[in-house]
């Protein structure tokens, strides 16, 4: 599961990881890829958003693929304007295990 | 099951750094940040390889001191991220990130941070980290004893009995999670407190004009502080 947040290419990823599970005893493993959509929501009014729903710049996005936390920087409360928001889903990377 | 690999990825990160030395204190306003960035230009003179972490989640002012404008100095992308060369320091900051915009996390989300910030940053080989924090008893402090490998706090307090108090909590707790190897400076020091404690180090006597060099560390290493903290490296790399 890849967090929106994160900015990750998907295929890259996946070509790599295919690349180096090949070589090992885990080749049989079946990998879904799957992109975790933004939700954000605003601790103050409420209110709940996507990444969609905002504009951020080449350079603001590229601050948050390293840090995640950074959309509190670049991103308030669309309806309110407050900057005590939760992230709610599409932050990191999780593997889950079945 | 669910795993998250940034622990172990922080682990891998942070494998080459032969000492890692948090300056940490529960009370703020003690000087720590000072304290945290003449540290580690003084052993990066003493020809230490150093690196300095700024911890301060909500609030890093390192660069302040050091005179570092955030939109000009990005750490390099290969395999991690690598902390740019500042006066002789390996210097890695959320500030990089978040520049000077108020950045309000909360609780989950600074150790998010803290989890990111350590799992992407490649130090390579190190002789001594330096890792300034925030003041308090919350996330930070608890991240710090925990994903540091072997932390060897450097712990400030001034002589005000209220700071020293607060001290004693953050000493009680870190003791409680297992850290062993620490010591106590007190700084701002006008009068010598009468302590008897083994685990002080030393004492930094108050100077009024270090305010007066923020942001140029040549001269900040000509301050009386710089002068008495020097005086205190033997001790410090000893923890």
């Amino acid at each position: 599961m890849l967090g929106e947040l994160q900015n990750i290419d998907k295929d890259i990823l996946k070509q790599y990881i295919d690349m180096v599970i090949k070589e090992t005893d885990y080749s049989h493993l079946k990998i879904d890829y799957e992109i975790e959509k933004t939700l954000l929501k605003c601790r103050k009014c409420g209110y709940t958003w996507s990444l969609s729903d905002i504009e951020l710049t080449e350079e603001e996005r590229e601050m948050i693929h390293f840090l995640p936390e950074a959309i509190h920087t670049f991103s308030k409360c669309p309806k309110c304007g407050s900057k005590d928001i939760d992230i709610l889903r599409g932050r990191g990377i999780k593997l889950r295990i079945w | 099951m669910s795993i998250d690999p940034r622990l172990a990825g922080a682990k891998r990160m942070l494998g080459n750094i032969k000492k890692i030395i948090p300056v940490m204190s529960s009370k703020g306003g003690v000087g720590k940040t000072i304290i945290s960035v003449i540290l580690a230009l003084q052993l990066s003179r003493q020809g230490y390889k150093t690196g300095l972490l700024d911890l301060d989640i909500n609030d890093p002012n390192t660069h302040i001191v050091l005179g570092i404008d955030l939109d000009k100095t990005f750490p390099e992308e290969k395999e991690g991220v690598i902390p740019p060369l500042t006066y002789g320091i390996r210097y890695m900051t959320i500030g990089y990130y978040t520049k000077n915009n108020p950045t309000p996390l909360r609780g989950e989300e600074v150790d998010d941070a803290i989890k990111e910030i350590l799992a992407i940053t490649k130090w390579g080989d190190l002789d001594y980290l330096i890792v300034d924090t925030p003041p308090g008893l919350g996330d930070e402090v608890l991240d710090t004893i925990e994903y540091l490998l072997d932390p060897r706090p450097v712990i400030v307090s001034t002589p005000s009995p209220l700071s020293r108090e607060s001290v004693l909590k953050l000493i009680s707790l870190i003791k409680n999670e297992g850290v062993k190897n620490y010591g106590v400076i007190y700084n701002m020091v006008r009068k010598q407190p009468e302590l008897h404690d083994e685990r002080v180090i030393g004492y930094v006597n108050y100077d009024e004009s270090i305010d007066e060099v923020i942001g140029n560390p040549s001269e900040i290493l000509k301050t009386k502080i710089a002068g008495d903290l020097e005086k205190l490296i033997p001790r410090i790399i000893k923890l």
